[in-house]
């Protein structure tokens, strides 16, 4: 079965991307532009195996989709790798892996494929 | 012509005030020229008058300037700093500074220390218009 | 002592008098009014008081002319330091923004590319083509957005090195043969030699720039003659030579080519903004290092990067 991959970014263009070439490669891909519904509906029953997630948000920042994350049972099980133009940043609680922009997609490409490889235990950084 | 007030005149001078000012520097006799300073100084009425003296001393290889300071109050740190440049230019071509003072006394005593202090040496103070011409036209030679 | 004591010159008092009215005027102060002028005894009395009062007022003015031309160049200076300032931030903010719009064209140039191989058709090849066009100079705009963030960092006192113990042997050989992967037919060839176990503490990605760097430069300039690229320990130094047979470079030249935006040769044959070098210079100097280049104008030029091996290192970058 096909990896279910969530993006989760207010940037359309940016977002729209990212689908684009996840489809490409064979993945599952389903789009938010705001952290709030993300979580509503990963909750509600979305299947997710990673989450692709953009720091700089307006209404839920990645910082706080992070926190809210670490007491969610459901979203503590899907792994995520964070999306930033922002250097040095100190990390939210629970990222796999920091991708900072502009990044070559090849470099995209394999982060997803190593965390997904990754076992995923609920917590585990 | 119109009257020159006890004030200074600045670069909004009219055009009649300006023509008036050159007015009072003009040739009494080949080789001297005389100046009636205005009551209050300012560095545009001095630049005005003096280029005016230059223009007209320049005449001749020398010339007597007869200086009529008997109305004028004490020039301020500004105006001596420009009457000091103009000296520069002027004193090559001036035989002998006549000032008239009559009871002036302060301005005697700025006139005199203004000029030593630009190395002006030749100098000379009276109190009449009459005994500082007759004077020029002995020095002038 | 004239006879009778001090007290009886009359020229005692008015010499006192001038004494204390010098003191007054040192101390930028004079109790002299028009007044005295007027009413002075005698006309030396008047003149030592005009002189004394000149003096005062001269020395307030030209004081006040130098408080205002101080003024004025303090204001100078600080309008410069905020244009300084402002134009490190506009440079700072400018290539961060950059950055996720290039992020989003690579995305799409890449998955473009591949969805073209997936299905060809007609015109494929040309817009293959067309799209590789695309992604390349997007890759130069990342290159020169991440140059002069590097500059706005560097000048503003960011620049921070992240040492490891680092073998400059195998990352210069990772970075030649990056180039060489790249390469396409025609390029020229990179000759690589190296000691063996050149190790120190550096920071690898800031290393890998220069050395990326001065080879780039070898390709673009070397006028596609083979170059030489060679590691060596030194002692307790590491030394990083990159020589070309290029087009080289002038005499007087030479130092100004460290400088930001300084660049040896006409814009109108050779692109680039001319930060390289300056950057790299930074980075060798940070690492407590020098950093050298010897050349002659249509001899070549060989660039030389000592690193110090061990330790001792500023800790201010």
């Amino acid at each position: 079965m096909d990896a279910r991959i969530v993006v989760i970014d207010d940037d359309a263009d940016l977002r729209k991307a990212l689908c684009w070439m996840l489809r490409l490669d064979g993945f599952e891909v389903s789009e938010f532009s705001d952290a709030t519904e993300a979580i509503s509906r990963i909750e509600g029953g979305l299947p997710a195996d990673l989450i692709l997630l953009d720091l700089m948000m307006p209404r839920m920042n990645g910082w706080e989709f992070c926190t809210y994350r670490a007491q969610s049972s459901v979203l503590t099980k899907v792994p995520v790798i964070m999306i930033t133009a922002r250097q040095s940043i100190v990390p939210p609680t629970g990222v796999s892996e920091i991708l900072l922009k502009p990044f070559d997609p090849q470099l995209l490409q394999a982060v997803i494929a190593r965390t997904l490889a990754r076992p995923s235990v609920s917590g585990q950084e | 012509m119109v009257t020159i007030e006890e004030r200074p005149y600045d670069a909004t001078m009219t055009p009649e005030e300006r023509s008036t000012m050159l007015s009072r520097v003009y040739v009494i006799e080949p080789g001297i020229v005389f100046y009636r300073e205005v009551p209050v100084q300012s560095v545009e009425s001095i630049d005005l008058m003096l280029g005016r003296l230059y223009e007209l001393g320049c005449q001749w290889p020398t010339f007597v300037e007869v200086l009529d300071l008997s109305k004028v109050e004490r020039p301020s740190p500004a105006v001596r700093a420009v009457i000091r440049n103009w000296m520069l230019r002027l004193a090559p071509h001036m035989a002998h500074l006549c000032i008239i003072v009559e009871t002036n006394f302060v301005m005697r005593a700025v006139a005199r220390f203004v000029a030593y202090s630009m190395n002006v040496t030749e100098l000379s103070f009276y109190e009449t218009e009459a005994e500082a011409i007759d004077a020029a036209r002995r020095l002038r030679g | 002592m004239p006879p009778g004591g001090y007290g009886a010159d009359p020229n005692i008092g008015v010499i006192g008098d001038v004494l204390r009215h010098l003191a007054e005027i040192g101390a930028g102060r004079t109790s002299i009014t028009d007044a005295d002028l007027a009413n002075a005894p005698s006309d030396l009395i008047r003149e030592l008081l005009v002189g004394l009062l000149t003096l005062h007022e001269d020395l307030h003015y030209e004081r006040g002319l130098r408080a205002g031309a101080e003024q004025q160049s303090d204001g100078l200076v600080a309008d410069l330091r905020a244009a300084v300032a402002a134009r490190d931030e506009f440079l700072s903010v400018a290539s961060h923004e950059l950055r996720t719009p290039l992020t989003t064209l690579r995305l799409v140039t890449t998955t473009l590319a591949r969805a073209l191989a997936h299905s060809p058709s007609e015109n494929g090849s040309d817009l293959a083509r067309q799209i590789a066009v695309i992604n390349r100079q997007v890759v130069r705009l990342e290159t020169l957005t991440a140059a002069l963030l590097d500059v706005s960092r560097i000048t503003s006192g960011r620049l921070a090195l992240h040492l490891e113990p680092v073998d400059l042997g195998v990352l210069v050989h990772e970075i030649v043969n990056r180039f060489r992967a790249d390469q396409t037919e025609g390029a020229p060839l990179i000759e690589f030699q190296s000691d063996s176990s050149v190790t120190g503490q550096w920071d690898p990605s800031r290393i890998d720039q220069v050395a990326s760097n001065l080879i780039a430069n070898a390709v673009s300039y070397g006028k596609g003659a083979p170059f030489q690229v060679s590691v060596h320990a030194v002692g307790d130094a590491a030394r990083l030579i990159v020589r070309d047979e290029g087009i080289g470079i002038a005499a007087d030249q030479r130092l100004r080519i460290f400088e930001r935006f300084e660049r040896a040769v006409s814009s109108s044959n050779y692109s680039g903004l001319g930060l390289g070098l300056w950057i790299a210079k930074q980075i060798v100097d940070a690492h407590g290092g020098q950093i050298e280049v010897d050349s002659e104008l249509g001899r070549g030029a060989t660039f030389t990067v000592t690193l110090p091996r061990s330790r001792a290192i500023d800790g201010s970058a």
